[in-house]
């Protein structure tokens, strides 16, 4: 493993956050400053394209699936972070689907949300599995996620039970352009008791603006 | 007993159906009906120009596209057809297949542009480095040097113009957001931000005095285009719209659906009175409408459904 000059030290604790310009330091609290940075830093969540679909004004609602509705229940789960592995107040997220049947609300806001994240900076939302349309032919969420001092982030996340990888999420995750990232094509826990439902964790790394 | 008439076939019972139909050996993207109305020219996935003689229907010629580029823009009005190829973009006028001009856009060459109507500039938005999804606006002039660059919001362009005397350029984007650029110094003139939807076509009048914008809503919003109010909302389509243009006399326009289920689901293609807000005639379409052309005396509607089939309509 190549190991760290003590400049590239410095410059990724400055860049982090971990540590301010100027300070003067010795290599051991150095080190130990750049080793609790690696061990903290996370990747930001890669964007994907926001789609023709967004729409302003979403109410802000944790619960998308209403009673009697059809589709198949998914709770999505997750905490904002940003790329220094800290919780990242203040955050929104504007997520939107397609129904059950591959088709997007373009009237009203059904299975639209402007969620307000919590101080925690965890969230969960309860909707459905979307359904799969022409144009895009993988299940999808799609997400436009806001918080002061971050970059907007936009993107989407897609299921590995999708029979469109057809169960080899690996090799087919980039089939017909659709997913253009593995990291987003996230697991999916199966709930078999009570009413069969599903759900996802999809943490997202936000970076600094 | 009450008879019941589903939706769908009182759609179908005061649709038209088409007149006439012209067939290509690729997908047709773009239609143009030429200056004098006589040819109809059609940008196809093959990248290759086809035109018919509208009076006869015969395909009077078929042309690959200058230089090899790919079409990344149309200026209906004008004529001109951009073409993206290696070091720029190429103007070419499609009536004739004559390159009018290279504007040379180094290695940020625009996926999709806007073409001035006399062609002396063209106008592109590209993604900007990293992670994000901001667009960066940029505008050529004839010479190939870049007039201005300016922040174009985040997603993409859903669609964008250059009014007719050239002075602004218009770019719908998919975070919902409407800019007005002046296309001589990039100043921002207008944001327009209360769309809750994208915008997926834009036309100007040919006067330049309005412009009209229209999207995933099924509503035409018609903008003035010297304060950028609205001036008025026609309402009817039933699906999302995909296409619009102007009639040459600006007092119609003309609109093409786009379903929401899929794009293989039946449109329509609605003929709009702009005063009454009426629309005039109804005409069916088997998938989303890729684009729309009237002849410039108003007589014939041309419409392409993402097929290798010109659907034409008179309409007068």
């Amino acid at each position: 493993m190549k190991t760290a000059t003590r400049r590239e030290m410095l410059e990724k604790c400055i860049v982090r956050g971990g540590l301010l310009a100027g300070v003067s330091m010795s290599d051991t609290r150095l080190l130990a400053f750049w080793q609790e940075a690696e061990k903290s830093a996370r990747k930001p969540t890669p964007s994907e394209v926001l789609g023709p679909f967004y729409k302003k004004g979403a109410p802000n609602e944790a619960v998308l699936h209403k009673p009697g509705m059809p589709g198949f229940p998914l709770k999505v789960t997750g905490k904002v972070y940003n790329s220094r592995g800290q919780k990242v107040e203040g955050a929104r997220i504007d997520m939107w689907q397609a129904d059950h049947a591959g088709r997007y609300d373009v009237v009203g806001f059904k299975y639209r949300t402007k969620l307000v994240v919590p101080a925690n900076a965890e969230y969960s939302i309860d909707t459905i599995m979307p359904g799969h349309y022409d144009d895009r032919p993988a299940q999808h969420i799609h997400y436009l996620i806001t918080a002061p001092g971050h970059k907007t982030l936009i993107t989407q996340n897609y299921f590995a039970t999708d029979p469109f990888f057809e169960g080899d999420v690996d090799k087919n995750f980039r089939k017909r352009g659709v997913a253009e990232n593995r990291d987003l094509v996230l697991p999916v826990t199966l709930y078999e008791t009570g009413t069969p439902s599903a759900s996802v964790t999809f943490d997202i790394i936000m970076e600094k603006a | 007993m009450t008879v019941r008439i589903a939706p769908f076939f009182v759609l179908a019972l005061m649709a038209s159906a088409q007149d006439r139909s012209l067939s290509s050996d690729a997908d047709i993207r773009w239609l143009a009906f030429s200056k004098d109305g006589a040819t109809l020219n059609a940008v196809c996935s093959d990248n290759k120009l086809r035109q018919w003689d509208v009076h006869s229907g015969a395909l009077r010629k078929t042309q690959e596209f200058a230089d090899g580029g790919r079409a990344v823009g149309l200026q209906a009005m004008s004529g001109l057809l951009a073409l993206g190829g290696r070091g720029g973009v190429s103007i070419q006028e499609i009536a004739t297949g004559v390159p009018v001009r290279k504007i040379a856009t180094g290695d940020r060459r625009p996926n999709s542009v806007a073409i001035a109507p006399d062609g002396q500039a063209i106008a592109g938005s590209t993604r900007a480095a990293g992670n994000a999804r901001d667009e960066i606006m940029r505008l050529w002039d004839a010479a190939g040097a870049q007039r201005w660059e300016a922040a174009n919001g985040i997603g993409g362009v859903s669609t964008m113009a250059i009014s007719p005397d050239g002075s602004v350029l218009v770019a719908g984007s998919y975070d919902t957001d409407v800019r007005v650029w002046s296309t001589r110094n990039g100043e921002l003139i207008k944001l327009i931000q209360e769309l809750p939807v994208s915008m997926f076509g834009m036309a100007f009048t040919p006067d330049g005095q309005s412009l009209a914008t229209a999207g995933v809503d099924r509503i035409v919003y018609i903008w003035d285009a010297k304060s950028w109010k609205l001036q008025k909302k026609l309402t009817g389509q039933q699906e999302m719209i995909s296409s619009i243009a102007y009639s040459w006399d600006g007092k119609q326009i003309l609109t093409g659906g786009f379903n929401d289920i899929t794009n293989k689901h039946p449109t329509s293609i609605l003929l709009w009175d702009v005063a009454s807000g009426k629309i005039l005639k109804t005409m069916p379409s088997p998938h989303r409408v890729a684009s729309v052309a009237l002849s410039p005396d108003g007589k014939l509607v041309a419409a392409v459904s993402g097929d290798k089939t010109v659907r034409l309509w008179n309409v007068r």
